[in-house]
Protein backbone atom coordinates (compact mmCIF):
# COMPACT_ATOMS: atom_id res chain seq x y z
CA UNK A 1 0.00 0.00 0.00
CA UNK A 2 2.93 2.33 0.69
CA UNK A 3 3.78 2.28 -2.98
CA UNK A 4 0.78 4.35 -3.98
CA UNK A 5 1.70 7.20 -1.67
CA UNK A 6 3.80 10.14 -2.86
CA UNK A 7 7.49 9.25 -2.68
CA UNK A 8 9.00 12.71 -2.56
CA UNK A 9 8.36 16.37 -1.97
CA UNK A 10 7.80 16.74 -5.69
CA UNK A 11 4.96 14.20 -5.51
CA UNK A 12 3.52 15.92 -2.47
CA UNK A 13 3.54 19.29 -4.15
CA UNK A 14 2.14 18.13 -7.46
CA UNK A 15 -0.54 15.96 -5.89
CA UNK A 16 -1.39 18.40 -3.14
CA UNK A 17 -1.78 21.45 -5.36
CA UNK A 18 -3.75 19.83 -8.15
CA UNK A 19 -7.24 20.91 -9.07
CA UNK A 20 -9.85 18.14 -8.94
CA UNK A 21 -11.14 17.17 -12.35
CA UNK A 22 -14.87 17.50 -13.08
CA UNK A 23 -16.91 14.67 -11.67
CA UNK A 24 -13.95 12.97 -9.99
CA UNK A 25 -16.08 11.89 -7.05
CA UNK A 26 -18.36 9.96 -9.38
CA UNK A 27 -15.59 7.95 -11.03
CA UNK A 28 -15.75 4.18 -11.34
CA UNK A 29 -13.43 2.11 -9.08
CA UNK A 30 -11.01 1.51 -11.98
CA UNK A 31 -10.27 5.24 -11.98
CA UNK A 32 -8.57 4.91 -8.60
CA UNK A 33 -6.85 1.74 -9.79
CA UNK A 34 -5.36 3.52 -12.80
CA UNK A 35 -4.03 6.35 -10.63
CA UNK A 36 -2.63 3.89 -8.07
CA UNK A 37 -0.90 1.99 -10.87
CA UNK A 38 0.56 5.19 -12.35
CA UNK A 39 2.01 6.21 -9.00
CA UNK A 40 3.19 2.67 -8.23
CA UNK A 41 5.08 2.47 -11.55
CA UNK A 42 6.42 5.98 -11.09
CA UNK A 43 7.93 5.03 -7.76
CA UNK A 44 10.30 2.69 -9.66
CA UNK A 45 11.97 5.70 -11.27
CA UNK A 46 13.71 7.07 -8.20
CA UNK A 47 14.40 10.80 -8.28
CA UNK A 48 13.51 11.05 -11.96
CA UNK A 49 9.87 10.49 -10.97
CA UNK A 50 9.78 14.14 -9.90
CA UNK A 51 10.54 15.25 -13.44
CA UNK A 52 8.83 12.61 -15.59
CA UNK A 53 5.10 11.88 -15.88
CA UNK A 54 3.78 8.35 -16.32
CA UNK A 55 0.29 7.85 -17.72
CA UNK A 56 -1.95 4.79 -17.50
CA UNK A 57 -4.53 4.68 -20.29
CA UNK A 58 -7.47 2.33 -19.87
CA UNK A 59 -9.16 0.98 -23.00
CA UNK A 60 -12.57 -0.46 -23.74
CA UNK A 61 -10.91 -3.68 -24.88
CA UNK A 62 -9.19 -4.17 -21.52
CA UNK A 63 -5.59 -3.53 -22.57
CA UNK A 64 -3.81 -0.91 -20.50
CA UNK A 65 -1.33 1.44 -22.16
CA UNK A 66 1.52 2.80 -20.03
CA UNK A 67 3.36 5.83 -21.40
CA UNK A 68 5.77 8.50 -20.31
CA UNK A 69 6.73 12.13 -20.89
CA UNK A 70 10.00 10.66 -22.21
CA UNK A 71 10.24 8.85 -25.52
CA UNK A 72 9.88 5.45 -23.82
CA UNK A 73 9.46 3.91 -20.39
CA UNK A 74 12.68 3.50 -18.43
CA UNK A 75 13.94 -0.09 -17.98
CA UNK A 76 13.08 -0.02 -14.26
CA UNK A 77 9.44 0.64 -15.14
CA UNK A 78 9.36 -1.75 -18.09
CA UNK A 79 10.28 -4.67 -15.86
CA UNK A 80 7.26 -4.00 -13.62
CA UNK A 81 4.65 -4.22 -16.37
CA UNK A 82 2.17 -7.09 -16.11
CA UNK A 83 0.27 -9.08 -18.71
CA UNK A 84 -2.23 -6.79 -20.39
CA UNK A 85 -0.07 -3.70 -19.91
CA UNK A 86 1.67 -2.32 -23.00
CA UNK A 87 4.62 0.13 -22.96
CA UNK A 88 3.92 2.92 -25.45
CA UNK A 89 6.64 4.99 -27.09
CA UNK A 90 6.65 8.50 -28.49
CA UNK A 91 7.79 12.03 -27.77
CA UNK A 92 5.59 14.50 -25.91
CA UNK A 93 3.38 14.42 -22.87
CA UNK A 94 2.55 11.00 -21.44
CA UNK A 95 -1.23 11.38 -21.64
CA UNK A 96 -1.20 12.23 -25.35
CA UNK A 97 1.30 9.48 -26.15
CA UNK A 98 -0.87 6.92 -24.35
CA UNK A 99 -4.10 7.87 -26.09
CA UNK A 100 -2.45 8.08 -29.52
CA UNK A 101 -0.75 4.70 -29.05
CA UNK A 102 -4.04 3.10 -28.04
CA UNK A 103 -5.74 4.44 -31.16
CA UNK A 104 -2.85 3.35 -33.39
CA UNK A 105 -3.21 -0.13 -31.94
CA UNK A 106 -6.88 -0.15 -32.88
CA UNK A 107 -7.99 0.18 -29.26
CA UNK A 108 -10.56 2.53 -27.75
CA UNK A 109 -9.10 4.68 -24.97
CA UNK A 110 -11.63 5.42 -22.23
CA UNK A 111 -9.64 7.11 -19.47
CA UNK A 112 -6.19 8.29 -18.47
CA UNK A 113 -4.58 8.66 -15.05
CA UNK A 114 -1.19 10.31 -14.59
CA UNK A 115 1.45 10.12 -11.90
CA UNK A 116 1.58 13.92 -11.76
CA UNK A 117 -1.14 16.49 -12.35
CA UNK A 118 -2.56 16.49 -15.87
CA UNK A 119 -1.55 19.78 -17.51
CA UNK A 120 -4.14 22.11 -19.09
CA UNK A 121 -3.16 21.25 -22.68
CA UNK A 122 -3.43 17.51 -21.99
CA UNK A 123 -6.77 18.08 -20.26
CA UNK A 124 -8.00 19.88 -23.39
CA UNK A 125 -6.68 17.05 -25.55
CA UNK A 126 -8.46 14.42 -23.46
CA UNK A 127 -11.69 16.40 -23.48
CA UNK A 128 -11.57 16.75 -27.26
CA UNK A 129 -10.81 13.04 -27.65
CA UNK A 130 -13.70 12.06 -25.37
CA UNK A 131 -11.33 10.34 -22.96
CA UNK A 132 -11.89 10.76 -19.20
CA UNK A 133 -9.24 12.25 -16.95
CA UNK A 134 -8.92 9.65 -14.18
CA UNK A 135 -6.63 11.75 -12.02
CA UNK A 136 -6.55 15.37 -10.94
CA UNK A 137 -5.74 18.24 -13.22
CA UNK A 138 -2.92 20.68 -12.67
CA UNK A 139 -3.79 24.36 -12.55
CA UNK A 140 -2.61 26.65 -15.37
CA UNK A 141 -0.38 28.51 -12.90
CA UNK A 142 2.16 25.63 -12.77
CA UNK B 1 27.51 -4.06 -16.78
CA UNK B 2 25.34 -1.08 -15.87
CA UNK B 3 23.17 -1.93 -12.92
CA UNK B 4 24.67 -5.40 -12.86
CA UNK B 5 25.06 -6.70 -9.30
CA UNK B 6 28.51 -8.07 -10.02
CA UNK B 7 29.79 -4.68 -11.16
CA UNK B 8 28.12 -2.93 -8.26
CA UNK B 9 29.87 -5.27 -5.86
CA UNK B 10 33.15 -4.33 -7.48
CA UNK B 11 32.38 -0.63 -7.15
CA UNK B 12 31.33 -1.19 -3.56
CA UNK B 13 34.70 -2.82 -2.94
CA UNK B 14 36.51 0.41 -3.79
CA UNK B 15 37.35 3.08 -1.23
CA UNK B 16 34.94 5.99 -0.84
CA UNK B 17 37.16 8.33 -2.87
CA UNK B 18 37.55 5.77 -5.64
CA UNK B 19 33.78 5.30 -5.73
CA UNK B 20 33.45 9.05 -6.13
CA UNK B 21 36.03 8.97 -8.92
CA UNK B 22 34.06 6.18 -10.64
CA UNK B 23 30.89 8.27 -10.53
CA UNK B 24 32.79 11.29 -11.86
CA UNK B 25 34.13 9.29 -14.80
CA UNK B 26 30.60 8.15 -15.68
CA UNK B 27 29.22 11.66 -15.17
CA UNK B 28 31.90 13.17 -17.42
CA UNK B 29 30.62 10.89 -20.21
CA UNK B 30 27.05 12.10 -19.59
CA UNK B 31 28.01 15.78 -19.47
CA UNK B 32 28.36 16.48 -23.23
CA UNK B 33 24.64 15.75 -23.67
CA UNK B 34 23.76 18.25 -20.94
CA UNK B 35 26.06 20.88 -22.46
CA UNK B 36 24.58 20.35 -25.94
CA UNK B 37 21.05 20.50 -24.49
CA UNK B 38 21.92 23.74 -22.66
CA UNK B 39 23.35 25.35 -25.77
CA UNK B 40 20.25 24.50 -27.78
CA UNK B 41 17.63 25.41 -25.18
CA UNK B 42 19.23 28.08 -23.02
CA UNK B 43 19.03 25.83 -19.98
CA UNK B 44 21.47 27.03 -17.30
CA UNK B 45 23.95 24.21 -16.65
CA UNK B 46 26.47 26.36 -14.73
CA UNK B 47 25.79 24.88 -11.29
CA UNK B 48 26.37 21.34 -12.64
CA UNK B 49 29.72 22.37 -14.09
CA UNK B 50 30.63 23.98 -10.78
CA UNK B 51 29.45 20.86 -8.94
CA UNK B 52 31.64 18.70 -11.16
CA UNK B 53 34.72 20.83 -10.41
CA UNK B 54 33.90 20.83 -6.70
CA UNK B 55 33.49 17.04 -6.71
CA UNK B 56 36.85 16.60 -8.41
CA UNK B 57 38.36 18.93 -5.81
CA UNK B 58 36.79 16.86 -3.05
CA UNK B 59 38.99 13.95 -4.15
CA UNK B 60 41.73 16.11 -2.60
CA UNK B 61 39.75 16.87 0.55
CA UNK B 62 37.72 19.76 -0.78
CA UNK B 63 33.97 19.88 -0.24
CA UNK B 64 30.96 20.87 -2.32
CA UNK B 65 29.61 24.26 -1.32
CA UNK B 66 26.04 24.13 0.00
CA UNK B 67 24.88 26.91 -2.33
CA UNK B 68 26.01 24.86 -5.35
CA UNK B 69 24.15 21.79 -4.16
CA UNK B 70 20.99 23.80 -3.50
CA UNK B 71 21.16 25.42 -6.95
CA UNK B 72 21.68 22.03 -8.59
CA UNK B 73 18.65 20.59 -6.82
CA UNK B 74 16.47 23.52 -7.87
CA UNK B 75 17.64 23.53 -11.48
CA UNK B 76 16.74 20.00 -12.65
CA UNK B 77 14.89 20.17 -16.01
CA UNK B 78 11.38 18.75 -16.25
CA UNK B 79 10.61 16.49 -19.22
CA UNK B 80 7.26 18.22 -19.73
CA UNK B 81 8.94 21.57 -20.26
CA UNK B 82 11.19 20.59 -23.18
CA UNK B 83 10.70 18.79 -26.47
CA UNK B 84 14.44 18.57 -27.21
CA UNK B 85 15.76 15.12 -28.16
CA UNK B 86 18.35 15.31 -25.37
CA UNK B 87 15.96 16.19 -22.53
CA UNK B 88 16.16 12.74 -20.88
CA UNK B 89 19.95 12.68 -21.13
CA UNK B 90 20.12 16.20 -19.71
CA UNK B 91 17.75 15.26 -16.89
CA UNK B 92 19.82 12.18 -16.09
CA UNK B 93 23.06 14.17 -16.07
CA UNK B 94 21.61 16.70 -13.63
CA UNK B 95 20.28 13.92 -11.40
CA UNK B 96 23.69 12.21 -11.55
CA UNK B 97 25.34 15.47 -10.48
CA UNK B 98 22.95 15.66 -7.54
CA UNK B 99 23.76 12.06 -6.58
CA UNK B 100 27.48 12.84 -6.73
CA UNK B 101 27.03 15.89 -4.52
CA UNK B 102 24.95 13.84 -2.10
CA UNK B 103 27.66 11.16 -2.04
CA UNK B 104 30.29 13.73 -1.06
CA UNK B 105 28.04 14.64 1.85
CA UNK B 106 26.71 11.29 3.11
CA UNK B 107 28.88 8.62 1.45
CA UNK B 108 25.92 6.33 0.69
CA UNK B 109 26.88 3.81 -2.02
CA UNK B 110 23.36 3.96 -3.44
CA UNK B 111 24.24 7.31 -5.06
CA UNK B 112 27.01 5.64 -7.05
CA UNK B 113 24.64 2.93 -8.24
CA UNK B 114 22.15 5.65 -9.22
CA UNK B 115 24.76 7.38 -11.41
CA UNK B 116 25.46 4.11 -13.21
CA UNK B 117 21.73 3.42 -13.64
CA UNK B 118 21.07 6.95 -14.94
CA UNK B 119 23.80 6.51 -17.57
CA UNK B 120 22.18 3.21 -18.59
CA UNK B 121 18.75 4.85 -18.75
CA UNK B 122 20.11 7.61 -21.01
CA UNK B 123 21.52 5.04 -23.39
CA UNK B 124 18.36 2.92 -23.28
CA UNK B 125 16.12 5.91 -24.05
CA UNK B 126 18.39 7.09 -26.84
CA UNK B 127 18.61 3.65 -28.46
CA UNK B 128 14.89 3.14 -28.02
CA UNK B 129 14.26 6.38 -29.90
CA UNK B 130 16.11 4.96 -32.91
CA UNK B 131 13.57 2.15 -33.22
CA UNK B 132 10.55 3.07 -35.31
CA UNK B 133 7.84 1.43 -33.24
CA UNK B 134 4.95 2.68 -31.14
CA UNK B 135 5.40 0.12 -28.37
CA UNK B 136 8.41 -1.34 -26.59
CA UNK B 137 8.92 -5.07 -26.74
CA UNK B 138 11.14 -7.75 -25.24
CA UNK B 139 12.76 -8.17 -28.65
CA UNK B 140 13.58 -4.46 -28.83
CA UNK B 141 14.96 -4.53 -25.27
CA UNK B 142 17.19 -7.41 -26.26
CA UNK B 143 18.47 -5.49 -29.29
CA UNK B 144 19.18 -2.45 -27.12
CA UNK B 145 21.04 -4.54 -24.53
CA UNK B 146 23.30 -5.97 -27.21
CA UNK B 147 23.77 -2.68 -29.10
CA UNK B 148 27.38 -1.57 -29.58
CA UNK B 149 26.91 1.62 -27.56
CA UNK B 150 25.41 -0.24 -24.61
CA UNK B 151 28.09 -2.92 -24.69
CA UNK B 152 30.76 -0.23 -24.93
CA UNK B 153 29.43 1.51 -21.83
CA UNK B 154 29.37 -1.82 -19.92
CA UNK B 155 33.02 -2.30 -20.86
CA UNK B 156 33.96 1.26 -19.97
CA UNK B 157 32.41 1.02 -16.51
CA UNK B 158 34.18 -2.27 -15.90
CA UNK B 159 37.40 -0.74 -17.22
CA UNK B 160 36.97 2.24 -14.89
CA UNK B 161 36.59 -0.09 -11.93
CA UNK B 162 39.71 -2.04 -12.88
CA UNK B 163 41.66 1.19 -13.41
CA UNK B 164 40.59 2.57 -10.04
CA UNK B 165 41.36 -0.70 -8.28
CA UNK B 166 44.91 -0.49 -9.67
CA UNK B 167 45.51 2.95 -8.15
CA UNK B 168 47.00 3.32 -4.65
CA UNK B 169 44.43 3.60 -1.86
CA UNK B 170 45.53 7.14 -1.02
CA UNK B 171 44.83 9.01 -4.24
CA UNK B 172 47.96 11.05 -4.87
CA UNK B 173 48.02 14.17 -7.05
CA UNK B 174 49.55 12.03 -9.77
CA UNK B 175 46.71 9.49 -9.52
CA UNK B 176 44.10 12.24 -9.66
CA UNK B 177 45.83 13.73 -12.67
CA UNK B 178 45.68 10.35 -14.41
CA UNK B 179 41.96 10.21 -13.62
CA UNK B 180 41.43 13.70 -15.05
CA UNK B 181 43.25 12.69 -18.23
CA UNK B 182 41.11 9.53 -18.44
CA UNK B 183 37.96 11.64 -18.00
CA UNK B 184 38.97 14.19 -20.60
CA UNK B 185 39.99 11.72 -23.28
CA UNK B 186 36.96 9.41 -23.14
CA UNK B 187 34.17 9.49 -25.71
CA UNK B 188 30.77 10.84 -24.68
CA UNK B 189 28.01 8.44 -23.64
CA UNK B 190 25.82 9.37 -26.61
CA UNK B 191 26.81 10.39 -30.12
CA UNK B 192 25.99 14.08 -30.29
CA UNK B 193 24.59 14.13 -33.80
CA UNK B 194 20.96 13.95 -32.73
Amino acid sequence: MDKIFPQSWGDMISLGLMVPTDGLSGLAPEAGAALSRAIELSSAMGKSADYVTLAVTETKEGTTIVSSSENALRPGVRTLLKNGEVAAKGAGHAEVTGVNAAKQMGLTPTGVAASRGICPSCADFLRAAGVAALSALRGPWF
Amino acid sequence: MIGNDKSQLSVAGLSRKKQLAFALLVFERMLPSLIAFSKDTGFDDSCYLQAKDAAWASLQNGSVNRSISEACLRGVPDTEDYSHALISSALNATLAANDIIAFTQDGFAEHIKNVSTLAGDSLYLYLSSLEDSIVSSAEEDSQIASHTLMQEEYRRQEGDIRFLASLPEQLSEEAILSLRVRAETQAPLLPLTL
